[in-house]
């Protein structure tokens, strides 16, 4: 898969962000100000499903820390649902995953942010 | 000896570069029987050092090459933009994430050696990385 690919869906007051592909510079920025105006535009809670993610670096991890530092800002969460084993291990390598709120899957994080749990992973 | 394998390409400094050379990179890498998990590593570390390229050096091209000589894999990436001081570059703070300040630290995380330096084409970064796979007597 050449570029990364983002689809949005709003689940009641939890918006979904799917990512598929490489999440690297190429995407960073569009990814970044997708985040941001999901906040700007009323959806504080947004879960990035992650699950098709083939590639996550250094580019991406930040990203990641923007847009939670963003979310927070307005009071909302970023819940990360879903991600293959060696993008785990990236989030691992710089500690991100004791961030970051990692779920299993798409669907336990929209359940979470909904219910107000915390991470299970 | 002559590599096993041996690829090279040169490129404009754009970031669409990042995702044909990790398919290049991939190839080579399935052809030498290194194993996936391995292979992803690499490529990540390949990410950021072309990406850091890519960054510094919006003039002129960016160099990459790729060999595979008895189990070393070796990634040569040249830059022409004004280059830095890679022993300055600080340990991030890992117990207080940042946008920034990864992409060292994790190339150093996953190969063997890192080493920059300005070469007669330009600044090269060489990320070097011994594994186990085909002819190594490892695999």
């Amino acid at each position: 898969m050449r570029n990364l690919e983002l689809v949005e869906s709003v689940h009641g007051d939890v918006a979904v962000l799917t990512l598929s592909g490489r999440f690297d510079a190429t995407a960073a920025s569009g990814v970044k100000e997708q985040i941001r105006q999901m906040a700007v535009s009323g959806h504080r809670n947004v879960v990035l499903d992650m699950a098709a993610v083939t590639l996550l670096d250094s580019s991406g991890l930040g990203v990641l820390v923007a847009s939670l530092r963003t979310l927070q800002g307005y009071g909302g969460r970023l819940a990360i649902g879903g991600v293959e084993q060696k993008v785990r291990v990236v989030l691992e390598l710089v500690k991100l995953h004791k961030v970051l709120e990692v779920f299993p899957d798409r669907d336990t994080a929209v359940r979470a942010l909904h219910t107000g749990e915390g991470a299970v992973l | 000896m002559t590599p096993t394998y041996s690829l090279s390409l040169k490129a404009r400094p754009e970031y669409g570069l990042l995702h044909l050379a990790g398919r290049v990179l991939r190839a080579l890498c399935e052809e030498a029987g290194m194993a996936g998990a391995e292979m992803d590593r690499m490529e990540l570390a390949l990410s950021e050092g072309l990406t850091n390229a890519i960054g510094h050096g919006r003039h002129g091209s960016v160099g990459l090459e790729l060999a595979v000589e008895d189990g070393l894999l070796t990634m040569r990436i040249t830059d022409q933009g004004p280059g830095f001081d890679l022993d300055a570059v600080r340990q991030p703070d890992l117990e207080h994430p940042a946008e920034r300040g990864y992409g060292v630290f994790i190339m150093r995380e996953v190969m063997d050696s890192v080493d920059y330096a300005p070469g007669a084409e330009g600044n090269v970064l060489v990320l070097k990385r011994r594994f186990a796979g085909k002819g190594t007597g490892k695999g």
